[in-house]
């Protein structure tokens, strides 16, 4: 026979989990959780990007370490890294005349969005999406299963592919899937852990404004939980006399054209 | 309102408009029998008239009634060469009225109006714009002869009257026709932008080229011949030109003694010595 | 009615295997289609971009991803070789977009293309990443192109590093980076500088020939300007300037680029050294399926 406070504990316990089980049973949620058994990953990072006949092409090596260490080597097209050593978020591009610092707890959301997302993942969208009520939407052959997020400015659609990968995204004006935004496809799965999947190739449609933006990012020479240099992530090996600062304002002169 | 649509007659026979790659891809994926004129296709889009024009006669001799590779056959051939124009437009016009595909219908409507316009022949023009712009699902489509409406509404009024319903829509649209990207599609490999400064270059080249070479006849022993090299060099670099064609006319016995990257042109030797191998410092990358 | 022992059976069997698995294995990969063959040949002849458009034509065409992307592939190093860079980026664009497992072939060619192009971060970047985890032809390959690109970056402790990550003897490699270093480039300001004095600047790089008859040129025209202004002919006197003009303008200019060029053949032939005329060749007659060749 339970005493009173245990039948009080078990019913807030009770219904904390209820509350825990339908936040944690959208897919966003599913998928983030997932990830969180990658503790590291190293990879060669290929993005070319064609906007309106402009094409560029990003080359960069990255070094992702939970919680919060990451370092970027961009080659091309600017020569910029960016360390941030679980602590301080720093930024640099060659030649210029400062860098960009700042503490990791006063980071902007997209910026730290960015350093917390696990490449070659979707993460950056899905921890936009977090919180968010979920649609079931009807599947297809190709995406059995199929969930759909209205985030106020737009309706976006995941769909797992036959072997349960978060396969494609999408993004619509609203929730009659009328009108396309955004698509972005993900393949070359390479499964980190049982039943999580990283993918090597992401392939990106926008259409705005009567253009359309493809943007294609390969992941290289993928390593996932493997350990990394302790050493990759102190900013101070990599920045020797230059001065950071924490606003992008501060970083150029006034009346500097760049 | 900005009028680099439409050029005097004299100046238009290079410059027919292209049509947007975007047009032909949106177009295809339409069509699942598209397969035969995938590569024409892509051939197309890069801007590779003659081969293009080559692929698409392939796919018409095997299918001799394949209207995609029929139009595509058609546009390659009004890019590679200007002397057929007029062929090339009443082969446009008869897709416009024979063709089952509606999208096909509103492509060569829209080539052929703007070959119309350019010969003046403004009604003929808008019947066929109008038609591209009504017709059409095709943003690139829409746009460019959105465009040319737009241009002869502003030269001719009164020729939109009896369309009224096409000018509100084309006044409504006016921000994103006046913007509408139109690539010029030269039949001429090189540039067509000349900066004032090579101009003196390019005439001494003409003068060379129409009064002294026929006597002489042609001596170059380099690749591109001195000539065509003066004319690129003035077009990347118009001040530096004439100090590289003398250096390069100096040097002309010394590379060719040197007999490094020989080639065979026309039954004689050749030696490669492009222009980039005297720049590339100018413009040295990390 | 005879009957067959397991000993009779198996060897009628065997026999059989061994008839049919030449041609079973041929089927597989050296049996060519006539197509390849026709793309082979257009290579062979040199008519490179038509070579490629064959190959898109076999990849169109092919069902299977890899085959396709095998087929891209041999289509971008065709159009390399027409030096149509763009267009053998898109190929591989494709090709890797068919098969990921063939990353390496297209790092390779990206590698290829980029030094082309003279984009040596780039192609540093490329040839990098094949140092480490492949076999030991690419990694072989990837360590020379790599210190080829550091020393066009101007890094000679660079390009030691990276022909070190060869896993082969790369005593003569060494050799050519140390004897590049004890040498000294070419000046291209003291070259203009120099080339003021008609055909020196051609001198200092090495070039007497060209200074030879850059002196003479210009000793003609100006003795041709000397003459016709005692003589008051302005009018020849104009277009013996002009053309005089042209010839010093071509000295000054004549000077600098020598030494461009004298620093340029110093790495080529520096880089030739590293490289020992090391190059990847695609085995056609194996298509579809992509084998390269490594020739050192």
């Amino acid at each position: 026979m339970t005493t009173r406070f245990e039948s009080i504990a078990l019913s807030i316990l009770f219904v904390l989990g209820s509350a825990t089980m339908n936040f944690a049973n959208t897919l966003v949620e599913q998928l983030i959780t997932g990830y969180e058994s990658i503790q590291s990953v190293s990879c060669e990072v290929r993005r070319d990007a064609d906007s309106g006949g402009t094409q560029v092409r990003a080359l960069s090596r990255v070094f992702f370490q939970k919680p919060d260490k990451l370092h970027v080597d961009n080659v091309t097209p600017l020569p910029r890294r960016i360390v941030s050593d679980g602590t301080t978020f720093f930024s640099y591009v060659e030649g210029d005349p400062k860098g960009y610092s700042r503490p990791i707890s006063k980071l902007e959301t997209d910026m730290l969005i960015s350093l917390r997302k696990v490449p070659a993942t979707a993460m950056d969208h899905l921890m936009r999406m977090r919180g968010m009520a979920e649609t079931n939407l009807p599947p297809t052959s190709t995406f059995p299963v199929r969930k759909g997020y209205d985030t106020g400015k737009m309706f976006a659609v995941l769909s797992l592919d036959t072997s349960n990968r978060l396969a494609r995204i999408e993004m619509f004006t609203s929730s009659d899937l009328k009108q396309a935004i955004a698509k972005i496809d993900y393949s070359n799965f390479i499964e980190a852990a049982p039943g999580i999947w990283l993918a090597g190739l992401h392939q990106s449609i926008m259409w705005m404004g009567g253009n359309e933006s493809k943007e294609t990012t390969r992941f290289d020479h993928l390593s996932i939980n493997k350990p990394i240099a302790q050493n990759m992530f102190k900013a101070a090996l990599y920045f020797s006399n230059i001065d950071f600062v924490p606003s992008f304002d501060q970083m150029y002169p006034q009346g500097s054209t760049k | 309102m900005a009028q680099r649509f439409i050029e005097p007659p004299c100046r238009l026979t290079k410059r027919i408009p292209g049509i947007l790659s975007g047009v032909l891809f949106s177009f295809f994926s339409l069509f699942a029998s598209a397969t035969e004129t995938d590569l024409a296709e892509q051939l197309f889009q890069e801007g590779n008239w003659p081969v293009c024009l080559q692929e698409s006669q392939r796919v018409l001799c095997q299918s001799p009634y394949n209207e995609t590779a029929l139009l595509l056959h058609t546009l390659a051939s009004l890019r590679s060469s200007p002397t057929n124009i007029n062929g090339n437009l009443s082969a446009l016009i008869s897709l416009t009225r024979n063709s089952h595909h509606p999208e096909i219908r509103a492509v060569a409507a829209n080539e052929a109006a703007w070959i119309l316009a350019r010969q003046d022949r403004m009604q003929e023009a808008w019947r066929l714009a109008e038609q591209a712009f009504l017709g059409s699902t095709s943003t690139p489509v829409f746009r460019s002869s959105g465009a040319l409406l737009l241009e002869i509404m502003a030269r001719h009024p009164k020729m939109a009257a009896p369309s009224d319903t096409t000018r509100l829509q084309i006044e409504t649209c006016a921000p994103l026709l006046a913007n509408a990207p139109i690539p010029p599609r030269s039949l001429d490999p090189l540039p067509q932008k000349t900066s004032l400064l090579a101009m003196p270059g390019q005439w001494i080249v003409f003068f060379y080229r129409n009064a002294i070479r026929p006597a002489l006849g042609a001596r170059c022993s380099l690749k591109p011949h001195c000539s065509e090299y003066f004319l690129l060099a003035s077009r990347q670099h118009p001040l530096l030109a004439i100090p590289m064609i003398a250096d390069r006319l100096v040097r002309e016995p010394s590379v060719v003694s040197a007999g490094q990257h020989a080639l065979q042109e026309n039954g004689t030797t050749v030696y490669e010595d492009p222009v980039e191998n005297h720049d590339f410092w100018m413009t040295s990358r990390p | 009615m005879t009957t067959l022992s397991l000993k009779d059976i198996f060897s009628r069997v065997a026999g059989l295997t061994f008839t049919l698995y030449p041609l079973l294995s041929s089927l597989g990969s050296d049996v060519t289609l006539p197509e390849t063959q026709f793309a082979q040949k257009l290579s062979d002849e040199g008519n490179h971009p038509a070579a490629a458009v064959e190959f898109r034509r076999l990849a169109i065409t092919s069902t299977s991803t890899c085959t396709r992307a095998s087929f891209h592939w041999a289509a971008a190093y065709e159009y390399g070789l027409a030096n149509n860079t763009s267009l053998s980026e898109k190929m591989l664009d494709q090709a890797e977009n068919d098969n990921p497992d063939i990353t390496t072939e297209a790092l390779l060619l990206r590698g290829k293309n980029a030094m082309t192009t003279r984009n040596w971060n780039e192609a540093a970047f490329y040839f990098q990443g094949l140092t480490q985890g492949t076999t030991q032809p690419v990694s072989r390959l990837a360590s020379r192109s790599l210190a080829v690109t550091r020393l066009h970056q101007r890094n000679v402790s660079g390009a030691r590093e990276s022909l070190a990550l060869s896993k082969d003897d790369e005593q003569e490699g060494f050799q050519a980076i140390d004897n590049y270093a004890r040498g000294s480039d070419k000046n291209p300001r003291i070259g203009g500088l120099l080339g003021m004095i008609p055909g020196l600047g051609y001198a200092y790089s090495g070039e007497y020939q060209n200074a030879a008859r850059s002196l003479i040129l210009n000793s003609l025209f100006i003795f041709g300007m000397v003459d016709t202004a005692d003589k008051n002919l302005w009018g020849p006197f104009a277009v013996i300037s002009f053309f005089e003009v042209t010839w010093y303008s071509g000295s000054i200019y004549g000077g600098i680029d020598a030494a461009h060029r004298y620093n340029q053949d110093r790495l080529e032939n520096c880089a030739s050294e590293i490289t020992k005329g090391g190059q990847i060749t695609p085995d056609y007659s194996q298509l579809p399926i992509l084998r390269l060749q490594y020739k050192f």
